[in-house]
Formats: C-alpha cells, structure tokens, sequence
C-alpha cells in the first residue's frame, strides 16, 4: 500500500472514530468495532462518588493532600450525600449527561446514565419517599430501555437488561418497604405501589407474549414473581376494601391485577369510580380470579411495555411492538 | 451559548465553557464540581487502563485533579485546550508513578471487576459477560507496542482528539493517526475480529459500522 494510500486509510478510520458519517470499507469495519470493544471493556467502570466527594474536597481545600490509603474509613452518610448532590446538580445539565438519559446498554453513554443515577438516588436518600420515587423512576428507565433494546433485536443485550429490570424493581419494593417502615403511611405507600405495578404488568405481559429469549424467562419469572409491596403491608394492617366490584384487569398473563389511576381510567372501560382504583392492590390474590373481566389495559399500551412511565420515557415510536 | 455581551460562547466536547474556566481558576466550588465531572471518569478510566488498579486509579486521578485546580491560574489555552493539558499532567503522574513502582503490579482484570460487582456498578450478569470480554481486549492491549498502546489509551479511552494525543506525546498528528491504525489493526488480530463474522441478517449494532460511529459518538 502506498504512503498516500496508507495516509487516507488513517485519516477514514481516526473519522469514524471520532464518530463522523465516513464510508467504512470492509477493510476498516473491523478496526472500528475493535476500538468499541476496547471502549466498552472500561465503559462500564465508574468512578466511585465516595471518591469523587474526596478529590473536590482536595481540590478545594489546597491545604488537603492526597495520600494512597489501602483501605478507607467510610465516609460520613452526609458528606456522601452532599457530594452526590452537588455531583448531581452539575452532571444535570452537561449536555453528555443530557444525552445519556437515551443512552441504552452498550452504548458508550450508558454508564454516564446509570451513575446519574445513582448519584440521584444518593441525593434523595435523606427521604425514604423520594428515594423510593427515584427507584421507581429508575425501574422504568430500565422497562424502557428493554423495551427498545426489544425493538433493535439487541438479542445479546437484552437478557443483562433483565437482569437489570429485576434488581432495579426489587430495590424499588425494598425503597417502598422502607417508606412503610419510616412513615406507616400506607395512602403514601399505595400511591407508589400503584407507580410500580404498571412495570409488573408490563413485565407479566411481556413473558406471556413469549417475546423473550429463552435465556431470559428465568430472570423474568423471578422480576414479576416478587410479591406487591402492598400485600407485605397487608399482613400487618387491614387493607380497606375495595368499593367498586371494578376495575379488576386481566392483564394477557391471565392473572388479573387491578387497575392503575389516572391511567386506565382514561379508556372505555366499565369502571364505576375511578378514584378508587389505587386501593385495591391486594386483590391479586386468586381468589379475585372469579371476578367478572374487563381488560381495561388502554388501547395505546397493548402496543407498548412502559404505559406506567413516569412522563421522562422516550417516545411511544421506540417501544416494542407486540408480536402477530 | 451566549456570554455576557451577547457574544456566542464557545463550549469544549465536554460542555464546559470559558466561564467555568475563569471560575475554576478562582476555585469557585460550582465550576470546580463541573470540571471534575467532565473530565474524571475519562481520566479514572484512563489511569485504570493503564495500573489495573482501581485504588491506585482514584488516588491518580485526584492527584491530577488537585494539581490541574493549583496549576490552573498558569493554563493559558482556550477552554478547547483543557483535556489536553488535563491528561498531558496525567501522562506526567503516570509515568511518575510507574518510575515509584518497583515492580509492575497490575491487579488482573478478574479481581478489578470483581470489585466493580461489589461495588454494585453492574448487575452479576452483565458483569460475567463484560469481564469475559473486558479481559480479553485489556490482555490484548497490553500485547501491543508502548506507543501504540498510549495512543489507544489516550483516544479512545481518553477520549482525546488525535491532535490532542498528537500535543501530549509531542508526535505529529499523522503519526498519531498512523498508531492508531496500526495499534487497532494488531489489536484486532489478537482478538480475532474479522469483517465476516455475522451473516447480514444477524449482524448486531456493533457490525454496522454507520451506527457503530454514532454509538461511539460522546455526547
């Protein structure tokens, strides 16, 4: 190959690295994918904020020194969460963070995301309610991402996905627990049970459509199989009964869930009093199996997964589509 | 971005401005937290590459931190020339810190990840998956040539310009350009990824190189 020859080729391939809209040959395309395998094998290490605290801590107090400690005395539960909130703040509104929110697993920006996140969460752990609202907002990021991981037939990447989903909602049942336990407001708890059964709805749908990938039923079957965390709270105190004979949903996995305000109540459906609906989380039960059907899932959700979102999801045009 | 008269603000790659320079050098604490956050995870990534070491990594990387806050009254570039001059400081405490060492103790990647999933940075699936490949493309890069290696390191995980890697190894950028190619071609050979490898109809995002270059696009 020729100086000129060889010149061009370096210049194409530091284009295409730099993400510019360059032909890529045969020739180059391994190289390419090469250079994302090597950004991928670190994009998923994240900086500890424990340690982000520490190093603007050091930078600005000019008198601190920065020593190599073998093992670190945990930092104060405040001074974490203050360097989460100021991490957090900052990150918000750097256009790479903006980015990230639609970044999806595999993609260089997705830990950019999941660190957000966390920070987000650290930030809002002074209030077991907010930190729970976070986790649930967490738990449908992760809905949707599969979602459109779903859509892109990202095979591979969709079994971690669910993997995921599980453990973002058992952390979000586990965040609401911890709101029943700091507060004992059960309508406080309810409202955000009623924020994460749309996610246990989408998910029961989900594998009863049988879109899924053989290796991913497991992980899924153990993601729905966790119990409402109202029903926890139920075994300690009475739960009120509900006081409509509706609107009792069967969802297309055929175990029936109720509904789900202000959402489903938007569709035709025979519900006599709306304003109802969140209460009734505990009729998952079996027994409410004899109660007579009426599929209130809206029509615009039968075509998406994430009909709960929380208003932050990406548009309805990324969502899987059911399959014929 | 408009400044203060009006005038449209340059923003570097990272989305910093002129503005969160100025106050960064005045160590105003809500510039200072920007320029950290734009530019740690690259440099943590960068020295963990480098030490396999995730302590030895964060320590380094507030060790540049603190250096580039004191240094920064001395830095006359525009914002643009930051990252630059951030990880030519870096290049500097790496090899200092290779000179302390007396012998080469790179923790394997095994261990590295390990602490990652104890961490809870990622899930225990994803994480089998990734340490699986993660191990073999950072043993594949350590088979490369120094230069090539620093390059690859100052690129892609960096993620420097090749002018910017050009000014910090004092190279031109066409030969910058070049140990780039030929660093990711032996690198590539060593982890077997040919152009053949998937049948169209089962080609995943990473063999469309048109989407690939988007998906590696920071933001």
């Amino acid at each position: 190959m020729s100086r000129r020859r060889h010149k061009e080729r370096s210049d194409k391939l530091d284009a295409a690295l730099d993400g510019r809209l360059v032909e890529v040959d045969d020739d180059l395309a391994p190289l390419v994918e090469t250079a994302a395998r090597l950004r991928a094998a670190l994009g998923g290490v994240e900086l500890d904020p424990e340690a982000a605290g520490r190093h603007l801590g050091m930078a600005l107090d000019g008198e601190a020194e920065v020593v190599a400690l073998p093992t670190r005395p945990p930092a104060s539960r405040w001074r974490r969460r203050v360097a989460a909130v100021a991490l957090a703040a900052a990150l918000t509104v750097l256009p790479a963070t903006i980015a990230s929110a639609s970044a999806l697993p595999g993609q260089a920006l997705y830990p950019v995301k999941l660190a957000l996140e966390q920070l987000q969460v650290t930030a809002a752990s002074w209030s077991s309610t907010w930190e729970a609202d976070e986790r649930i907002r967490i738990t449908n990021n992760r809905l949707d991402e599969l979602n459109r991981l779903m859509q892109l037939n990202a095979a591979d990447r969709i079994p971690p996905a669910i993997v995921r989903l599980h453990q973002a909602y058992v952390d979000a049942q586990q965040a609401v627990h911890e709101v029943v336990r700091d507060t004992g407001n059960l309508s406080q708890v309810r409202a955000l049970d009623a924020k994460l059964a749309p996610v246990r709805d989408a998910l029961e749908r989900l594998q009863h459509q049988g879109m899924l990938p053989a290796s991913a039923g497991q992980a899924l079957t153990a993601a729905i199989g966790q119990p409402p965390v109202t029903s926890g709270v139920a075994t300690g105190t009475p739960q009120p009964t509900p006081t409509t004979s509706g609107p009792v949903a069967t969802t297309l996995a055929g175990s029936p869930t109720t509904t789900q305000a202000p959402t489903t109540t938007q569709a035709p459906t025979t519900t006599q009093a709306p304003t109802t609906t969140q209460a009734p989380t505990t009729t998952q039960a079996p027994t409410t199996t004899t109660v007579p059907t009426t599929t209130t899932v809206p029509a615009d959700v039968s075509d998406s997964l994430d009909e709960g979102g929380d208003g932050d999801q990406s548009s309805s045009g990324e969502t899987a589509t059911t399959p014929p | 971005m408009l400044g203060a008269g009006g005038k449209q603000e340059r923003v570097s790659r990272v989305g910093l401005t002129a503005a969160d320079l100025v106050g960064a050098r005045r160590r105003e604490p809500a510039a200072v937290t920007r320029l950290y956050t734009a530019y740690a995870p690259a440099l943590f990534r960068f020295f963990l590459a480098a030490v396999g070491d995730r302590p030895t990594a964060e320590d380094l990387t507030g060790d540049v931190f603190k250096s580039a806050i004191e240094d920064l009254p001395r830095f006359r570039g525009p914002v643009e020339a930051l990252g630059g001059w951030l990880f030519g400081i870096a290049r500097h405490d790496l090899s200092d810190y290779r000179r302390r060492q007396v012998r080469n103790l790179v923790q394997p990647l095994e261990d590295l990840l390990e602490e990652a999933a104890l961490t809870g940075a990622m899930d225990p699936e994803e994480l089998a998956l990734d340490r699986v490949e993660g191990d073999r493309v950072l043993a594949a890069l350590r088979q490369l040539t120094f230069d090539q290696r620093e390059v690859l390191l100052l690129r892609l995980v960096a993620d420097l310009t090749a002018p910017e890697v050009a000014g910090i190894l004092h190279k031109s950028t066409e030969a910058v350009k070049a140990l780039q190619h030929r660093g990711l071609a032996s690198l590539a050979r060593v982890l077997g990824v040919t152009n053949d490898t998937s049948p169209p109809e089962h080609q995943s995002p990473f063999s469309n190189p048109a989407r690939l270059t988007r998906q590696g696009e920071p933001g």
